[in-house]
């Protein structure tokens, strides 16, 4: 465990020194945010009422979005280890004595957070301190906040199991970019990352309610500007701790099946 | 420059089933942005006094010009690993056009998937808005498809011209590339003031989309509105002259 918890901190401490990465990020954090909120305010301008979720909330919704938008985002690229799969750097990895499974699902996390932790902190302040109706307005409630806190880390548990399990798919395929391009699409559909799930139609919003994805970043940014009460909140808090178990065992047996059939190109 | 094509299209049909499986993600990238405002057009109805249509072809003119402009300009896009590599240097050593040979570089043919989709939606809503296309119509909508994919190949030369200088590509330029795309496929009119004159002055993709498609579905009468693309011409001036200054002071970095 001990392990595991210091490869946690060195990941962390090397990507947080990736600061200036995380000033051009932040500049285009702002923009998409932006961005979003001015197509809305477009759409939503002389309807506003009878809309699933209102102006307020969708604005508050764009920059939590734009602030925790490391721990949300699918696409996750690790160049390291998909070219650690083509020149066989990867055999390193395999004859640690720690559960491959667990190694990458830590390093992947520990790389979100140093990401998130360099960037949200000026996003969500300058947020705030934004004219009326483009800013970010105080959470519902003091529990509505707590459970957004909760919710926000256990989607990113949960979205890390994803991304793992996706990884697993380059020991088959030996690339990244054509199936897990068309699986990111739909993912970040069902996740709400292009249009805010009450804002899909009908019947993808059927079909994203059952799937994992919209436990990643969807809930929580939700209950935050109380559009899900709390009482529904727990429910969903529930599906999301059920949820990383499944994804985690799935990925566990997965990792073991395919380094067991994995064969080390290169030397 | 047909050889470049077709050299590239052959290099990368050699992987099969990545190329399909990019195209296939490339139609649903583009599905799920009809999506987008498909749904919103269904909750919210009409937005300012633009129909769904209307959007359909500036999305479409939009989306046409970014996925051609990158399929075939991706040596301008991706020129920093031109010049981190030194393979520029080889090029410049060539007696060929130093434009061509960038482009020649390097291809993304599987966008091109992308722009045979927006001429598809482009079709239906002109159909839809029972647009008659008359030669005049037919040309002004050529000349929308042209000027919008000439905006974007400004922002790629400027932006490759710009990695003389930082060597690193800039995620500034991507900034423009996306946000130009995403922000002017909807009619410019229905944001406000500020963005407005962006989008007509700065990156002046307005008058490749918005003004003649105002024309042409019979907004306004003046003809001015519908060749107004023809200026966007002009665009390629700046990028050019500074990609040439770059050219000219250009020093090797590579190995």
């Amino acid at each position: 465990m001990r392990g595991y918890i210091s490869y946690f901190k060195t990941v962390l401490l090397t990507n947080l020194q990736y600061k200036i990465a995380a000033l051009a990020g932040l500049c285009t954090q702002f923009f998409w945010g932006f961005l979003q909120i001015f197509i809305y305010e477009a759409f939503y301008e002389g309807v506003g009422d009878n809309a699933p979720i209102v102006y307020g909330d969708l604005v508050d919704y764009v920059w939590l979005q734009q602030a925790f938008f490391a721990l949300i985002y699918i696409r996750h690229r690790d160049d390291e280890l998909a070219n650690s799969i083509k020149n066989g750097q990867i055999a390193y990895e395999l004859v640690r004595p720690y559960n491959l499974y667990f190694w990458w699902y830590i390093k992947c996390i520990a790389k979100k957070y140093a990401s998130v932790a360099l960037r949200f902190f000026p996003i969500i302040f300058t947020a705030l301190l934004l004219p009326e109706p483009y800013n970010l307005s105080s959470p519902d409630s003091l529990v509505a906040f707590l459970l957004f806190l909760l919710a926000l880390v256990l989607g990113s548990l949960v979205l890390t199991g994803i991304i793992v399990i996706l990884q697993n798919i380059m020991f088959f395929t030996l690339e990244d970019k054509g199936i897990n391009s068309v699986i990111n699409t739909i993912a970040e559909l069902l996740a709400g990352l292009i249009l805010p799930i009450p804002l899909l139609p009908d019947v993808l919003k059927a079909i994203a309610s059952a799937l994992p994805f919209r436990l990643i970043g969807d809930l929580s940014f939700r209950i935050y500007s109380g559009n899900i009460p709390i009482k529904e909140a727990t429910i969903n808090i529930l599906f999301q701790l059920l949820w990383i178990c499944i994804l985690v065992i799935v990925g566990y047996l997965l990792t073991k099946k395919s380094t067991k059939k994995l064969q080390i190109q290169g030397g | 420059m047909f050889k470049y094509i077709s050299m590239h299209l052959k290099s990368q049909l050699e992987y099969k089933s990545s190329f399909i499986l990019l195209s296939v993600s490339q139609i649903l990238t583009f599905l799920t942005y009809c999506l987008t405002f498909y749904s919103l057009y269904e909750r919210f109805g009409a937005v300012k006094k633009f129909s769904i249509y209307q959007v359909m072809i500036c999305f479409s003119i939009v989306q046409f010009g970014e996925s051609f402009s990158e399929a075939l300009l991706r040596g301008f896009d991706k020129f920093s690993e031109l010049i981190k590599s030194g393979k520029f240097d080889l090029l410049l050593i060539r007696p060929q056009n130093i434009y061509l040979q960038v482009i020649g570089s390097k291809m993304e043919l599987s966008k091109i998937t992308k722009s045979f989709f927006s001429i598809l939606l482009l079709i239906y809503a002109i159909i839809k808005l029972k647009i008659y296309l008359n030669p005049i119509n037919l040309l002004i909508v050529l000349l929308m498809l042209a000027g919008s994919c000439i905006i974007f190949a400004s922002i790629f030369v400027l932006g490759a011209a710009l990695c003389f200088k930082t060597v690193e590509g800039l995620e500034i330029v991507n900034i423009f590339v996306y946000g130009t795309r995403d922000f002017a496929q909807y009619p410019i009119g229905m944001y406000n003031r500020v963005i407005q004159i962006f989008f007509t002055y700065l990156i002046p993709m307005a008058i490749a989309t918005y003004f003649p498609m105002l024309y042409i579905t019979g907004q306004v009468t003046s003809i001015w509105y519908a060749v107004m693309p023809l200026l966007t011409l002009l665009t390629l001036i700046p990028s050019c002259i500074i990609f040439n200054c770059g050219v000219k002071s250009y020093k090797s970095c590579g190995g």
